[in-house]
């Protein structure tokens, strides 16, 4: 499904990739106290409670049996303090590495937009905005979440391992060695239901992606499957697929129903064991009876953790797989980069023998020499595919000429900042593109503006008075591609944007669709108004605009 | 009260499907829960007994026993969890499939007042939810209930006072656990708003980058983002500090429960009330017991969930207009749609008014006009004066009200839905088209075509492309496209102009063997000499089909047996092109306009 050579979504993961966990920790700087704190209150507070059974076997073979009521209340309240300090510490711990985690990925969040914003227009054109999202939302959150919990989870469960092992050890070294040689087991068993799970669940993920996609797709053009009566087929089509998903979970079902029992099975099997020689060891006065009770309550502390790892495990591999994906994309750079002058103008615009090719070889502009000079608008027009649009776009630098040279202001546009040159260059696409966002944050694309400005600019298109007539006035909100508008009244404000910006240069390429007729009277004022005394290149499609340039010209 | 009742009334059916993998699973929950209380007394036993002085031949009886009791219940769980969760899933399969036929068949009315968005949410996650439910959150809640409830009575068994302390976490834990989730997923509820602000910003942003770039605005949209950010990340801090207390609060609530318990029980063997063995067996079961009842509350919690989802669900299909069909396992469904009835007679629409559901002014008013088979009706009017509507409401996307629109003498409202879509074939101003290939897309119209399409073209589909791409004027379009039909568009492909999508549609519109033809100002999009050829082609070879063309280009009507020009949902005027022109009323201004402006445009 991956289109873009830009983004590549199945970068293979090595876990122990030197390079990925150097730019992990690099994320951190700046957090480390908080780190190193919350890493060292997650240990203490792991092993304050493995005495807790050490008290129980003292308190069996002592107080118990000497009858010391003082003796016993000791060490109930050693074991009171223990449990509320380790309670303290453990809380401590989480809210240090979710904050530390809140803290990284807004840095990253933003450093991410920053870099993206940054990068050329072919990138844009090559890379589908579902891919973008994905990164900067889901795998954003991927590592939100392994910062938050799994390091945190992972560091817990692996110290909630050794520590009871280290503890069994210190109790009876043979009951010990007898217990855990029931790990291997237990690992070989999560190993194998690990990778047949993994297979089905990537199956699965995929299948939910592609209903979730025909679900959406076939209830947004229903009205068009209701016209030609293929609603039931195409309700075949996704049944197809809800289908097979049914048969992939009932598979998904069968692994854990499996996986669960066996495990329980090995462990509590093993404490069987474990009384079993623990018996015959007491009968050899090898043990008392406290120790096996402190024994039982330490392999209880071990067994669930090993299961934690396990899951914990595939959840920072995923959010691995995901810092890959975000890192590789910040290491996408144009491969053009901008240049650094300052525009300077006198307001002219010139094509020198320029040449261009989207694709190598296929020549969209041939040897063009052009001139426009300040102030002067000029129409292009010509047959569809002559390369009118593509003229504009090497005007404003999205695109560089192979052959020739693109002067903005008599200096080479390969040399400019394009930054600021777009701060002077006003560029109106045949699509207008309307934010989901108020109309004032559509005309000044800022959330900080200058309010006489903005409805000057609305004034001089003349829809002013239309936005005052709206309930929210300049503060309502758009829909997306603009769909609660007309195309005559997006051109317009695409027109206030343009003009709010106040352009040294304008670019535009006429809507080809038609526009009602008063809309049309609108927009040929708004364009004079535009142009006057703005040096323009026009892509024209309709009669006014062609009649009121100064110089047309005709590409072929 | 009564909803809830009613949104479980729902699923009865579905349940009652899957009765026996249900109440078996759940039944052997209780025996194995019942069998898992049986090592902890084994434990007890066999303690007691090494203090006491038995024989170890003696003991190994206890062990054996806790042996084939793990084990037994273990094979228990295998099953529970294969009956209970598989039936929850093939549930879900029958509930998405049953509401997404239902959805296909509502009226366009309907979906104007739900948004994509909201229907999406509750076919993935509110169905979700209610799977989830369904099975292991039902399996779990009985594992839970069972093992608390047989634990405690285990605890009882041994020592009365052990038991009554022993409740006190059993009432504590789940309450609070409960409560505590509320609360959070309240605070989550403001971090939802912040977090769809952050991401309704990205996706705009990324989609409109464009506009950023050649603007130069982009210190001005870091900053929002900056902001939009910073916001959810102070509001998540906020309430970090309240869910990080969440896990450890549990765990020290259950340390303390088993600190009580020794406590009680070290006395309590201290004087020689009970044995060691019995404080042993005590503390297995509590600190068993810890995970149930954290889970617990955590189970109650995903009960209200699922609640809230399942009347979201069952909110939804109480609003649908075409009712959804009850559940039964037998039905077959038959969406097949019948083939186009003759149109012998005529179209005829009379007073016809209409307001949408959703408004309070009408769009239409008062419409009156008759139609002949093989005639030409052509609609104009400036922006917003109802033709889209008009022509809508004709199609059957909209329902008119009674009385109002008949074809061939039969009212729209005796006709089955159907039927009436049938007749008509539009090509649509907006041009919605599937992320398919554009010859899917054209296919659509072909009431003979099967979806989905076979893997390889066939000449049969060849001919139809091209002589469709003909009759529109899309196979000029052609040229510019590289793998020409079979060229995908959406995400995945290409993007197609606004004018090239209208012409696929026409070219879909053609396809269709619907007696009438709409065309929703399609024609509008090409330039005057294609527009003619267009019409040329469409007179010639769709001769028996009666046009109706909306446009606000005259020269796409003139030649139309009827005209009609429309002014605020009203006809103003009506008749011939030659008759409009010598009434010299707004028709005749307007043409005569747009006869000056082409004349210079082709100058």
């Amino acid at each position: 499904m991956s289109t873009s050579p830009y983004i590549n979504e199945d970068v293979p993961l090595k876990f122990l990739d030197r390079k990925l966990w150097l730019r992990m920790m690099k994320l951190v700087k700046g957090h480390r106290i908080m780190l190193v704190v919350a890493f060292l209150a997650l240990v203490v507070a792991e092993l304050l409670p493995q005495f807790q059974p050490r008290i129980l076997r003292d308190i069996v073979d002592g107080p118990i049996q000497t009858g010391n009521v003082s003796e016993l209340l000791q060490k109930c309240l050693l074991f009171l303090v223990l449990v509320l300090v380790s309670f303290f510490l453990r809380y401590i711990a989480t809210v240090l590495s979710q904050v530390m985690a809140l803290k990284i990925i807004h840095k990253l969040r933003t450093s991410l937009f920053q870099h993206i914003s940054g990068l050329h227009a072919d990138f844009f054109k090559r890379t589908p905005v579902g891919r973008l999202m994905t990164r900067l939302t889901g795998d954003i959150d991927s590592i939100n979440s392994m910062f938050a919990e799994g390091l945190v989870e992972l560091a817990g469960a692996l110290l909630m391992l050794v520590f009871p092992v280290i503890f069994m050890y210190s109790l009876n070294p043979v009951l010990a060695t007898v217990t855990l040689m029931i790990t291997p087991f237990l690992i070989l068993a999560t190993h194998i239901f690990r990778v047949k799970v993994r297979d089905v669940n990537t199956v699965i993920r995929t299948h939910v992606a592609e209903l979730n996609t025909r679900m959406q797709e076939i209830l947004s053009g229903n009205p068009i499957l209701q016209l030609f009566g293929k609603s039931a087929q195409m309700w075949q089509v996704f049944n197809a697929t809800n289908n097979k998903l049914k048969n992939l979970w009932l598979q998904n079902v069968r692994y854990y129903a499996v996986y669960f029992p066996v495990v329980g099975g090995i462990t509590e099997m093993s404490i069987v064991v474990l009384y079993f020689i623990g018996t015959w060891m007491f009968f050899r006065d090898q043990v008392s009876v406290g120790t096996l009770m402190a024994f039982s309550w330490y392999m209880s502390m071990f067994w669930r953790p090993l299961r934690e790892i396990s899951d914990q495990f595939t959840q920072l591999q995923a959010a691995l797989a995901a810092s890959e994906r975000v890192f590789t994309l910040f290491e996408v750079k144009n491969p053009l980069p901008s240049g650094t002058e300052q525009p300077k103008s006198n307001f002219e615009l010139e094509f020198k023998d320029v040449s261009f090719a989207y694709e190598s070889e296929q020549w969209v502009l041939k040897n063009i020499n052009l001139k426009v000079q300040a102030g002067e608008t000029l129409a292009l027009v010509g047959a569809t595919g002559s390369g009118k649009s593509t003229l504009l776009q090497l005007a404003c630098g999205s695109y560089r000429a192979q052959t020739g040279q693109v002067l903005v202001g008599s200096q080479n546009i390969n040399e400019l900042d394009l930054q600021l040159l777009s701060q002077h260059m006003a560029i109106i696409p045949q699509d207008v593109y309307l934010y989901s966002q108020s109309i004032e944050f559509n005309i000044c694309l800022s959330e900080t503006f200058d309010q006489f400005k903005l409805e000057s600019a609305c004034r001089a298109v003349g829809i002013h008075d239309w936005i005052l007539t709206l309930e929210q006035g300049y503060k309502t909100l758009l829909r997306s591609r603009g769909e609660n508008l007309s195309t005559g009244q997006r051109q317009l404000i695409a027109f206030a944007r343009a003009l709010y910006h106040k352009p040294a240069f304008l670019l535009l390429d006429e809507a080809t669709s038609s526009i009602d007729t008063e809309s049309e009277i609108k927009i040929q004022k708004a364009l004079q108004t535009l142009t006057q005394g703005v040096t323009s290149l026009i892509v024209a499609h309709r009669l006014s605009t062609i009649r009121n340039a100064h110089r047309i010209v005709v590409l072929h | 009260m009564n909803k809830i009742k009613e949104s479980w009334l729902f699923l009865k059916p579905y349940l009652k499907q899957h009765k026996l993998p249900l109440v078996g699973g759940i039944g052997l929950v209780l025996v194995g829960t019942a069998l898992e209380q049986i090592p902890p007394w084994m434990v007890r036993n066999l303690l007691d007994g090494m203090q006491s002085g038995s024989k170890m031949d003696q003991l190994l009886p206890y062990l054996v026993f806790m042996g084939l009791a793990i084990l037994v219940s273990e094979l228990l769980l295998y099953f529970q969890r294969l009956w209970v969760i598989q039936a929850s899933r093939k549930i879900e399969y029958q509930l998405r499939n049953d509401f997404f036929v239902a959805l296909l068949q509502q009226p366009r009315a309907f979906f104007d007042q739900h948004t994509l968005g909201d229907l999406m949410s509750r076919m993935t996650n509110d169905l979700d939810r209610i799977r989830d439910f369904l099975g292991p959150v039902i399996l779990h809640l009985f594992r839970m209930v069972s093992m608390i409830v047989f634990s405690l009575v285990a605890v009882f068994l041994i020592h009365p006072l052990l038991g009554f302390v022993g409740l006190i976490p059993v009432l504590v834990v789940p309450f609070f656990v409960n409560r505590f989730l509320k609360k959070m997923y309240s605070l989550h509820a403001n971090i939802q708003k912040d977090l769809g602000e952050l991401n309704s910003f990205v996706q705009d942003a990324v989609s409109g980058i464009e506009v950023m770039r050649v603007y130069g605005a982009q210190d001005s949209f870091l900053e929002k983002f900056k902001n939009s950010s910073a916001r959810l990340c102070k509001d998540s801090i906020q309430i970090s500090y309240f869910t990080a207390a969440m896990w450890p609060f549990i765990g020290l609530l259950g340390s303390l429960g088993i600190l009580m318990a020794i406590w009680t029980g070290s006395q309590g063997a201290l004087r020689g009330q009970f044995t060691v063995g019995s404080l042993s067996a005590v503390l297995i079961y509590l600190l068993r017991l810890q995970f149930p009842l954290a889970g617990l509350g955590w189970v109650s919690n995903l009960f209200q969930r699922s609640q809230a989802a399942m009347e979201r669900i069952f909110a939804l299909k109480a609003r649908f207009v075409t009712p959804m069909q009850a559940y039964n396992p037998e039905l077959q469904y038959d969406y097949s749609s019948p083939p186009p009835q003759k149109f012998t007679q005529g179209l005829k629409v009379h007073n016809l008014s209409f307001t949408y559901s959703n408004k309070t002014l009408p769009v239409l008013n008062n419409i009156s006009f008759e139609l002949k088979p093989g005639q030409s009706l052509g609609i104009v009017g400036p922006t917003g004066c109802g033709k889209t509507t008009l022509l809508h409401v004709l199609c059957g996307i909209y329902a008119p009200p009674q009385e109002t629109v008949f074809l061939d003498a039969v009212a729209y409202e005796n006709t089955l839905t159907e039927q009436w879509r049938a007749q008509f074939s539009l090509a649509p101003q907006d041009g919605f088209l599937f992320s398919e290939s554009i010859a899917y897309n054209i296919l659509l119209g072909d009431k003979a075509q099967e979806f989905p399409l076979p893997p390889t073209s066939s000449p049969a589909i060849e001919t139809k492309l091209q002589w469709a791409g003909q009759v529109s004027g899309f196979s000029k379009d052609l040229h510019q496209i590289e793998k020409g039909y079979d060229a995908l568009l959406g995400e995945r492909g290409i993007n197609l102009s606004g004018g090239q999508r209208q012409r696929v549609g026409l070219a879909r519109a053609l396809l269709s063997p619907a007696p009438l033809l709409c065309l929703d100002d399609t024609l509008s999009a090409l330039d005057a000499a294609t527009e003619k050829e267009v019409l040329e082609q469409i007179k010639t070879h769709l001769q028996n089909k009666t046009l109706i063309i909306s446009s606000h280009k005259y020269s796409a009507i003139a030649h139309c047996h009827l005209i009609l020009y429309m002014e605020k949902g009203a006809v103003k005027e009506a008749g011939t092109h030659q008759q409009l022109m010598k009434l010299n009323g707004a028709y005749a201004r307007v043409y005569n306009q747009q006869v000056i402006s082409s004349q210079l445009e082709t100058a």
